[in-house]
């Protein structure tokens, strides 16, 4: 079995919901409650869910950007959320973010020369005189000419800014990365270069991705194993294949059924789900997606569903479901 | 050279804005405004006596005419005599304008100093006590009357019931003449009493902007610390204080730099009524105050032409200082 570069263990970030006369905690928002997975070195692990549903709050809260309400995230043996500022700045070397927002992630004052060399000269990385060179290497790695080196952020279109955001992350020879969707702020034509060069990196760097996106099929290309996050948890993880072609939980079919299809006479079963994420402030009892479940049993809104292995007698399979229905 | 051209095309620009201008204050100051025929004459005076007035005062001119003789003031920057010393327009403001300068100018780069100091402070704690203390010491600045504020500081720093530091009213005068004494010696001479005379106005100017700058300032210096480079540079790790300066601060200063670059006409010749009048300082906003109490039009013509006009001059300037400090603005539109 591979290495596991990425482990995070019963991860949690709540909100504070403030409110009252005194403008006291009243309660919490809870955006990630309880995640658990790994990611072994060189490989994707593609987030997949709806807007609000905790995917975005729970890459950054691997990277320490966001307040950690409690659980572990082990990169490369060191327990992240209990560094120092020392031993977080140097585990920061080893794990970078892409943005979705092409247009937001750089700043527009600085030439990309100076975007892409900043985290060198953040971390001293090298000689002062061969940083030049190295800018210039992540560029070309990222299929951008030299010449666009002094230029500023506003004179690129959405995929080339993207590629700058990729050089950047690159800049630090990360191990693992975590991809907040990166591409769904592109052309679709743009959308499968991006990808492709995210899939070459990894070829070639032996990088670690955290790929997240409510896309599914953007997910499907790129990752080795999948994960379906509904409401601040995982309700399904499997390898990326299996996953497509036999998805246990409602919701994972739900999504792959809004996929659109290229075949005209496909047999499209309707069970598209109504309903928006219920309210984080009065969450369902049981199963949370039990009140938009086409298949909910009088059990769901009792008691939750842990994410377990579907077969049951196989405990090493990594296909895994949150659902009374297994 | 594509910035000079950039502000030249700008200046261009201008001068429809500034014909709009001249031309609103005429209206304002002019056609409807002091008629002095009555304070001038005696009670019972004769219809030719009035028309002799009125004529002499240039009142019974048609509106274009009168317009005609505004502009050419205006363009010439002559506006004649103060109608009750008879002293030249252009002298008094020329006494007056540097004034007002010395005494707004230590109060304006604290004010905007102190504001944006304060305004990184509060954005880099924001949410938590700092902060909230800060902002709320802004709302009490802001909620406080100028003339409030002026006569607690006056009590309290000028008179005998509070510090007694400083004198209350007055301005520099020149030094006694003692033919033994040194440049340096004048020079201190000039510096002790500068201070003494404008400490407390100053410190009275900068608690009333104070809170204004602060609270603008903050929102601003927010907006850019949500942006997602500055999440981006955290996450490779750049200190909060690179981040503060580099990616924050640098990109606040568009529309810092505005809003400090507005206000400059005031510092350099509308200067501050209340401020100068009490205190009794010799500058543009007493000169003012005096003019339209005493219904002095000439006086009251210049200064609101002229910051009018050093109005749109500011304008122009902040878009020429936005190309040069923001990168994405084109030369050619």
């Amino acid at each position: 079995m591979e290495e596991t570069l990425v482990q995070v263990k019963d991860l949690r970030t709540y909100y504070p919901i403030k409110g009252g006369l005194l403008n006291r905690r009243v309660a919490d928002l809870k955006a990630v409650n309880g995640v658990s997975l790994d990611i072994p070195t060189g490989q994707t692990f593609g987030l997949v869910g709806e807007s609000g549903c905790g995917k975005s709050t729970f890459g950054r809260s691997l990277l320490r950007l966001q307040k950690v309400t409690s659980g572990e995230v082990i990169i490369d043996g060191e327990n992240i959320l209990s560094l120092d500022r020392a031993g977080l700045m140097k585990a920061r070397k080893d794990m970078q973010i892409i943005f979705q927002d092409p247009y937001g992630s750089l700043n527009p004052r600085m030439t990309v020369r100076e975007i892409v060399r900043e985290p060198l000269d953040t971390h001293k990385i090298g000689a002062k005189a061969d940083r030049n060179g190295e800018v210039m290497r992540l560029l070309e790695v990222c299929g951008l000419r030299q010449t666009v080196a002094d230029r500023y952020p506003h004179e690129f279109s959405g995929g080339q800014r993207q590629r700058v955001g990729i050089a950047r992350a690159l800049a630090l020879k990360p191990k693992f990365i975590v991809a907040d969707e990166p591409v769904s702020a592109l052309d679709v034509s743009v959308q499968s270069q991006i990808l492709n060069l995210i899939g070459d990196l990894q070829e070639e760097f032996g990088i670690s991705f955290l790929f997240i996106s409510h896309d599914l099929a953007v997910v499907q290309h790129i990752s080795h194993e999948v994960g379906v996050m509904y409401f601040g948890k995982l309700v399904e993880r499997a390898p990326a294949e299996e996953l497509y072609s036999s998805p246990k939980h409602p919701y994972t079919k739900t999504l792959l059924e809004a996929i659109p299809q290229p075949d005209p006479t496909r047999n499209r079963t309707e069970v598209l789900v109504g309903g928006d994420i219920p309210s984080h402030l009065d969450p369902p009892k049981g199963c949370p997606f039990q009140p938009r479940c086409p298949v909910a049993m009088p059990e769901c809104a009792e008691r939750e569903p842990e994410l377990k292995p579907v077969d049951s007698d196989d405990c090493s399979s990594r296909h895994q479901v949150s659902c009374w229905l297994y | 050279m594509e910035t000079l051209q950039y502000a030249i095309r700008k200046l261009i620009y201008a001068i429809p804005l500034l014909f709009g201008v001249t031309f609103l204050s005429f209206i304002l100051m002019v056609h409807f405004g002091p008629d002095l025929t009555y304070s001038i004459l005696p009670k019972s005076a004769t219809q030719e006596q009035i028309e002799e007035i009125r004529a002499e005062l240039g009142y019974d001119l048609p509106f274009l005419q009168r317009y005609g003789k505004f502009m050419k003031e205006v363009v010439t920057l002559d506006f004649g005599s103060s109608t009750s010393s008879g002293e030249k327009v252009s002298s008094i403001l020329k006494k007056a304008v540097p004034v007002s300068f010395l005494v707004a100018l230590p109060a304006f780069i604290l004010a905007n100093l102190l504001g944006i100091l304060l305004a990184l402070y509060a954005a880099n704690h924001r949410g938590r006590f700092p902060d909230k203390a800060v902002m709320v010491l802004a709302a009490i600045g802001m909620s406080i009357s100028y003339l409030m504020v002026v006569i607690a500081f006056q009590l309290i720093f000028c008179t005998s019931y509070g510090l007694n530091w400083f004198p209350v009213q007055g301005w520099v005068e020149p030094p006694p003449d003692y033919p033994d004494a040194t440049a340096g010696e004048i020079f201190y001479y000039y510096w002790y009493y500068y201070w003494s005379y404008v400490a407390v106005p100053t410190l009275a100017s900068i608690f009333v902007a104070l809170g204004y700058n602060t609270r603008f300032f903050r929102a601003v210096i927010v907006e850019e610390l949500n942006r997602d480079y500055v999440r981006t540079a955290r996450a490779y790790g750049v200190r909060n204080r690179k981040i503060m300066m580099k990616h924050v601060l640098k990109n606040a200063m568009i529309p810092i730099s505005t809003r400090i670059i507005i206000t400059l006409p005031f510092v350099v010749i509308a200067g501050n009524l209340v401020v100068e009048k009490f205190f009794g300082i010799p500058g543009v906003g007493l000169v003012t105050y005096d003019a339209i109490t005493n219904g002095d039009l000439p006086i009251v013509k210049a200064v609101v032409t002229c910051t009018a006009v050093l109005y749109v001059l500011a304008l122009i300037l902040t878009d020429i200082v936005y190309k040069i400090i923001d990168p994405r603005i084109s030369y050619s539109k």
